[in-house]
């Protein structure tokens, strides 16, 4: 797997998860899958952007949580603290590339639809949204 | 309505070279390059189309998501930006690359060329025919061309009728929107692709008519170079792309001769593609002056379901502010975007992502004054910066204050300011807020609209083509898009390009 791929899944685990721990990994899986076919499609520019962003997540957010880098070292509750304290930094730009594309890609999924109450639990899904 | 596919011969599934004769080669199929190759195509020149993009026509649009949409169709994933220069924004620039190009990616909003802005032309820049009265008739053409009609109330989002409710107690005047669509049911996705052929985009209207009359449109080409013999433009040469985004880019080659070379590939493109082929060096301005009317957006939540992805993308807006150089419009974005922009990470975002059916949404754009500079990049693409004008930053806080304001009055609880890591602030909390402190890096901006990095004028010095497109320095060479734009408009310029190149066409035949 490239190593960005697994930075990506490093950082979806602490972007989406909630009181309960990170989304089911099969989901994130899914999340992976559409990132990598994302990726393929948009170009090269969009790689760069995206490296570029996890490797400032990766390397950037965990001294701001008092921790040594990378963020995969970390435990769930101290990455979701590290990232938090870069997105309030000049440097939180790049994460916002990076937490766009991942939040488009995952809020496509109808279980996090969902969950977020975009769509009721018997909704097959709107064509506007999924 | 039948859904009209355009025929397209894709460059991806030919195999080996491509050397064409014609009489005009047209760069670019989007909102500018259509119009011209239709125009000529039905003059009776054999027209040929290139688009860089892929097609995508509306049958495969259909079945897909959003996201599926931004991957395939969008240059650069929608991930394009022009970097912030001396305490400015970074901007996140959207534009299409497809064949239609941005014409699919916008949401039909249709404004005129307004009044003073023509004003502006006509008078100090001295570009004689560009006035309200001689561009009539050609706004008229395209206006039937592409069915622009005003958008009923009816469609209006609950989103956007909880700001202008807001916005009507502020004194703020809510006008409707007008836009290219027949047949528009309101499913809000139009800069995704319309998943119906409601939206008028020029894959539907122009480029058909062009095909009809005798043009060939091939998609998956890039244009590297116009050739130039003798200072005169004799056609272009190219490479034919294996698939989207351009990776393992050579397959093949394509070269066009043709005694008339149009350059239509957008404002970030176009100066790139002269620059590399030596022309309009001596203006020095060839990729400067871009403006792009730097946009922001307000989210603000109700206690009811807003859903504000039922309705029309784009309905309605305000001109209250138009002398200040603010326009105000409403638009929706897809929750995965609503969501990205909620602050922090875990918890909070989810909790933010929860609060997306009471999101409500409008954008407000600056009426710039330029500052954007195009420059060859280490690969195909270029780098693009942007200097804000001093002038241009006071507004953004005039931005900020009004739409919340507007959301308050319309009683949301709270208002989401377009800041990075910003969580959600009452009326009492924003007004403590020193929103012209806030630094640049951490505004979240965006433009749909880049414009005039190859501006038209009536001197050689200090413009890249004359009132007609044609370039100063090498005959038979045409530039008809956005880029020949000489200011910003302060409004949505789809129209405005249409206008400009039905006129610069219909130059070309007589």
């Amino acid at each position: 797997m490239a190593f960005w791929l697994r930075d990506a899944r490093v950082f979806a685990e602490a972007l989406f998860a909630d009181a309960g721990g990170p989304p089911p990994s099969n989901r994130i899986d899914w999340l992976m899958r559409e990132l990598e076919d994302f990726v393929e499609q948009a170009g090269p520019r969009v790689r760069a952007i995206l490296v570029g962003g996890l490797l400032v997540a990766s390397w950037a957010a965990p001294p701001l949580a008092g921790r040594a880098p990378p963020l995969s070292r970390l435990s769930l509750a101290d990455r979701v603290r590290a990232l938090d304290a870069l997105e309030h930094t000049p440097a939180g730009l790049p994460l916002l590339a990076v937490k766009a594309i991942l939040s488009i890609l995952y809020y496509e999924h109808p279980e996090a639809l969902r969950d977020a109450g975009v769509i009721g639990p018997s909704d097959e899904g709107l064509s506007c949204l999924s | 309505m039948p859904i009209v596919s355009t025929p397209v011969r894709e460059g991806r599934r030919h195999a080996g070279d491509l050397d064409i004769d014609a009489d005009a080669v047209v760069i670019g199929s989007g909102a500018s390059g259509a119009v011209v190759a239709a125009i000529l195509a039905e003059a009776g020149e054999r027209v040929v189309i290139l688009e860089e993009g892929p097609h995508v026509p509306v049958a495969e649009i259909q079945k897909m998501r959003p996201s599926q949409h931004l991957r395939r169709a969008w240059r650069d994933g929608g991930m394009t930006v022009a970097v912030g220069v001396g305490g400015s924004p970074t901007i996140n620039v959207t534009m299409g690359r497809a064949v239609g190009g941005s014409s699919i990616v916008t949401g039909g909003v249709c404004f005129r060329t307004p009044e003073h802005v023509l004003h502006e032309w006509s008078h100090r820049l001295e570009l004689a025919d560009y006035t309200s009265e001689r561009l009539a008739p050609y706004f008229d053409e395209v206006e039937r061309a592409i069915s622009v009609e005003e958008v009923p109330e009816s469609m209006r989002s609950l989103s956007t009728r909880r700001f202008a409710e807001g916005a009507q107690k502020i004194g703020l005047t809510i006008e409707p929107l007008r836009r290219n669509t027949r047949g528009c049911n309101g499913c809000g996705r139009c800069n995704f692709g319309c998943p119906h052929g409601a939206k008028l985009s020029v894959d539907m209207t122009y480029l058909p008519r062009a095909v009809a009359a005798g043009a060939t449109i091939f998609s998956d080409c890039l244009v590297d170079q116009i050739v130039v013999e003798s200072g005169r433009a004799v056609g272009v040469k190219g490479r034919i792309l294996e698939r989207d985004g351009g990776f393992l880019s050579r397959q093949g080659q394509i070269s066009v001769r043709a005694r008339r070379v149009v350059v239509a590939a957008g404002a970030y493109h176009t100066p790139l593609l002269l620059e590399r082929s030596g022309v309009g060096r001596r203006s020095g301005q060839v990729g400067r002056n871009m403006t792009l009317h730097p946009a922001f957006r307000m989210f603000a939540r109700f206690e009811e379901r807003i859903d504000g992805w039922k309705g029309a993308l784009q309905s309605a807006y305000t001109r209250t502010l138009e002398a200040e150089g603010i326009t105000m419009m409403g638009l929706f974005v897809p929750p995965g975007v609503l969501a990205a922009t909620m602050p922090g990470f875990g918890e909070e975002h989810s909790r933010g992502a929860k609060l997306i059916p009471h999101l409500a949404v409008f954008g407000g754009l600056i009426h710039d004054e330029g500052g954007g500079t195009v420059r060859r990049g280490p690969g195909r693409e270029p780098i693009v910066t942007y200097r804000m004008a001093a002038a241009d930053k006071a507004k953004i806080p005039r931005i900020i204050r009004t739409m919340a304001e507007a959301f308050f009055a319309a009683g949301a609880r709270e208002v989401f300011p377009p800041i990075l890591g910003q969580k959600g602030v009452t009326a009492d909390e924003l007004s403590a807020m020193d929103l012209e402190g806030v630094p640049a890096m951490r505004l979240e901006c965006s433009s749909q609209h880049p414009l005039g990095s190859a501006r038209m004028g009536v001197d050689p010095k200090s413009s890249v083509v004359d009132p007609d497109g044609k370039a100063w320095d090498v005959g038979g060479l045409y530039v008809v898009d956005g880029s020949v734009v000489p200011t910003s408009l302060g409004v949505n310029p789809q129209l405005t390009i249409m206008t400009i190149a039905t006129r610069m066409a219909r130059r070309m035949v007589s």
